[in-house]
């Protein structure tokens, strides 16, 4: 125990040694920091509006449901391992009992969970207004740490349970799916009984009390909003303790759990390898690391010349399944529903829906031929190259960023004319976005530090929006106002597909000065 | 010495290993030989505990899952699977906590890494290291241990000469002190001054089982091709 102990010490000591360990690395972390802790503090110190307690208990067990669905559909759906290929080594072959590995494992999953719990309530001082205290938002981090303690905990166990009886992870989905489709359910019912008003189905759906005894999501959401309304002796602790039992009941199950699951745990930790080296070298993961692929036969036409990598991309995009291929579809339209739930106006679902298929384009896999020998050695010019490794990532980004925003469009009944002006602006920024994160590739590398390089894309993809912008307001003063949306749209089409196309220019040194060279 | 009694490994309906049985004896060098596939790797895998299988497997005595059996073998992985974020010397750090190795592993591992020479890089993160360098680590940390059966699948691969020689070496003292050695290897003429006894594989099975003395002269390379490749079926020692 003392040697895993040892272990993980070390290792959270070195991530914040290498936090440090650069000039670039100290700026980032230092802005990191900086950046989190003052949107942090100002949470809490700018003055912040009464939010109607229905209200807060709605959109608090909407984000809970929302995320920890997403979370545990994804543990249930997928084999990407519990341990890294070292600690499976290293651990299953050391002097160790079954049992000090299942603490390493109870052990890791504290800080996992502390960790995904303040990443979800981040923006809750936000969204829940003055009645979060700083005290409390402490307590409500606990609560939510809980839930997501279940949620690793359980994945644990039921991923060693499996090992020894295969087929028990994909019956337990089957039920979560149950689970989740009574909720539907319960939720359609509701709503034809309320004239089909979605935001009056919502608040009277999870602020009913019978939405309290929901496992996990309906506990979580009883604590906390019990918990701001001062409810303590008959919300907060009773469904708190419930939170606990579960805990402690999965903490002693896993413990106790007799199966031999090294076998499998070894060989997925490939898998979770193969992620962690994605994240390592290129500053995020591939969905195509972990994503399983189709059994039939794919095929594609492949073109000449650097149209050859595009034609390559595409094989691989086609033997993807339907779920790895539009995973941007389904979380534009998770927000879309989220917006019409609660209500919200369709300018912020847009903005929603954008950044979300932007941030997600970050994990494409442009720049996996920016690293590969053969693509340096085909005969053609490094602009076409360029383009060609991107444009099945700009693709699919646009077309399935588009995909949300019309059936966003649809339910919030925008008219056909402002709705092309928003694809227009989407698919503009979408270029510019990609482009800019290319060049950024460019300009410092895939460099040392995932979280700088990350940061630094982010920021250049930012600064590029600059030229639209300064064209909008020269539009603006030009026209004596503001003109009609669709010429700005189509003026911002323009100036970011020129940009872009000028960025990709200056990115070409890709193919001509690499790493891979060196 | 390491005891393999009827290891028979399934991959759903795929036998990797089908029904084999060897020993590694103690102040003995035994190589598995045998082309890609041949369940070379699984075998290793099933030894160092990492599998479930079917079968006995014994080292020194007790059966290869438990404790005591892991307390007494080292075992250098295909591929290194190390910790990117700690550096070589904390790697050792971990090891001689893990295995209580008590005082004096400091000099130990200091004398190891310098002989694999990568001393000089015991405070640069793995994840800086070439794979040539992750190898030797990997060697390091099995031979910290001072383990009385030690595993090496591949364990030449990605090194470079020099360290080849040094690895060679280390076998040899390693034999010399009469602990079992079991290796796995694709680099036959590397191994063929070393080795003692071999068991070729192919398609799951052990095909041949022979010692150097019941070679005659005749070249271990020669029969391995003839074996895996040609008409004879089996060796019959």
């Amino acid at each position: 125990m003392q040697a895993i102990m040892y272990l993980m010490k070390r290792q959270f000591i070195n991530k914040i040694k290498r936090a440090f360990s650069s000039v670039l690395s100290i700026i980032i972390t230092v802005l990191g920091v900086f950046g989190i802790g003052f949107t942090f503090i100002m949470a809490f110190t700018m003055k912040r509006p009464i939010v109607n307690s229905m209200a807060a208990e709605t959109i608090l067990a909407g984000i809970v449901l929302m995320m920890g669905a997403i979370l545990y559909n994804s543990f249930l759906s997928r084999d990407t391992g519990i341990l890294t290929m070292a600690d499976a080594n290293f651990l299953f072959t050391g002097p160790f009992e079954k049992r000090t590995v299942l603490s390493y494992l109870l052990i890791s999953a504290a800080p996992a969970s502390i960790l995904t719990g303040f990443i979800m309530c981040f923006y809750l001082p936000y969204l829940l207004g003055s009645s979060l205290t700083l005290p409390l938002f402490f307590v409500v981090l606990l609560v939510m740490s809980l839930l997501f303690g279940c949620i690793y905990l359980s994945y644990y166990y039921l991923y060693i349970i499996d090992a020894e009886k295969p087929g028990l992870k994909k019956k337990v989905q089957r039920i979560f799916f149950v689970f989740m489709g009574v909720l539907a359910f319960a939720f359609v019912v509701l709503l034809i009984f309320t004239g089909l008003n979605v935001k009056d189905t919502a608040q009277k759906f999870f602020t009913h009390p019978w939405y309290n005894w929901v496992p996990m999501f309906g506990w979580t959401k009883w604590a906390i909003s019990s918990l701001l309304t001062g409810n303590i002796l008959l919300g907060f602790i009773p469904a708190t303790a419930l939170l606990v039992i579960v805990n402690t009941l999965l903490c002693v199950a896993l413990y106790n759990a007799k199966a031999d699951f090294y076998e499998k745990t070894l060989e997925d930790s490939v898998n979770l390898q193969k992620l962690l080296d994605e994240v390592k070298t290129n500053g995020s993961a591939d969905v195509r690391s972990i994503a399983k692929l189709k059994y039939k036969a794919s095929s594609v036409s492949f073109k000449q010349g650097a149209a050859a990598i595009y034609s390559r991309q595409m094989l691989e995009r086609n033997k993807l399944n339907f779920i790895s291929n539009f995973r941007e579809v389904f979380l534009g339209l998770a927000y879309v529903a989220f917006g019409a739930i609660f209500g919200l106006e369709f300018n912020f679902v847009l903005a929603m829906v954008g950044f979300g298929a932007l941030s997600m384009s970050l994990n494409d896999s442009w720049h996996r031929d920016f690293k590969k020998p053969y693509v340096f050695l085909i005969p053609a010019s490094s602009f076409e190259k360029v383009i060609f490794s991107v444009l099945p990532g700009v693709i699919k980004t646009v077309i399935n960023g588009s995909i949300s925003i019309i059936i966003g469009a649809l339910i919030f009944k925008i008219n056909p004319g402002l709705l092309i002006t928003y694809l227009l602006i989407f698919a503009s920024f979408a270029i510019l976005f990609i482009l800019a994160e290319v060049f950024t590739y460019r300009m410092i590398g895939s460099g040392s530090s995932a979280v700088a390089v990350m940061f630094m894309r982010m920021f250049f993809a930012m600064a590029t929006c600059i030229p639209a912008l300064i064209v909008l307001v020269i539009i603006a003063i030009v026209s004596n106002g503001m003109p009609n949306i669709f010429i700005i749209a189509a003026c911002m089409f323009a100036i970011n597909v020129v940009s872009s196309a000028l960025l990709a220019f200056l990115s070409r040194g890709i193919f001509e000065q690499s790493e891979i060279m060196d | 010495m390491i005891l393999v009694n009827n290891l028979t490994k399934k991959y759903k309906k795929f036998k990797a290993v089908d029904d084999i049985s060897l020993t590694a004896k103690p102040g003995e060098i035994t190589i598995l030989l045998g082309p890609n596939g041949a369940g070379k790797s699984t075998t290793i895998k099933s030894i160092a505990g990492l599998l479930i299988f079917d079968g006995e497997i014994t080292i020194w005595d007790h059966p290869n899952k438990t404790v005591e059996a892991k307390k007494i073998f080292g075992y250098v992985p295909e591929t290194p699977a190390l910790y990117d974020l700690l550096t070589p010397w904390e790697h050792a750090e971990f090891i001689a906590k893990a295995y209580k190795l008590g005082d004096g592993w400091e000099g130990k591992i200091k004398a190891i890494f310098e002989r694999l020479e990568i001393y000089d890089k015991k405070d640069k993160y793995v994840r800086e290291l070439s794979k040539g360098m992750t190898q030797k680590l990997s060697i390091a940390m099995a031979l910290l241990v001072d383990p009385k059966a030690v595993l090496f699948d591949e364990p030449l691969v990605g090194l470079d000469p020099k360290a080849i020689n040094e690895v060679l070496k280390i076998l040899e003292e390693l034999k010399a002190e009469g602990k079992s050695i079991l290796l796995s290897t694709h680099i036959i003429d590397t191994i063929s001054e070393i080795w003692d006894r071999a068991y070729i594989m192919n398609k799951g099975k052990i095909i041949c089982d022979i010692t150097k003395a019941e070679l005659n002269g005749k070249d271990l390379k020669t029969m391995f091709f003839e074996l895996t490749e040609g008409d004879t079926q089996e060796c019959k020692q």
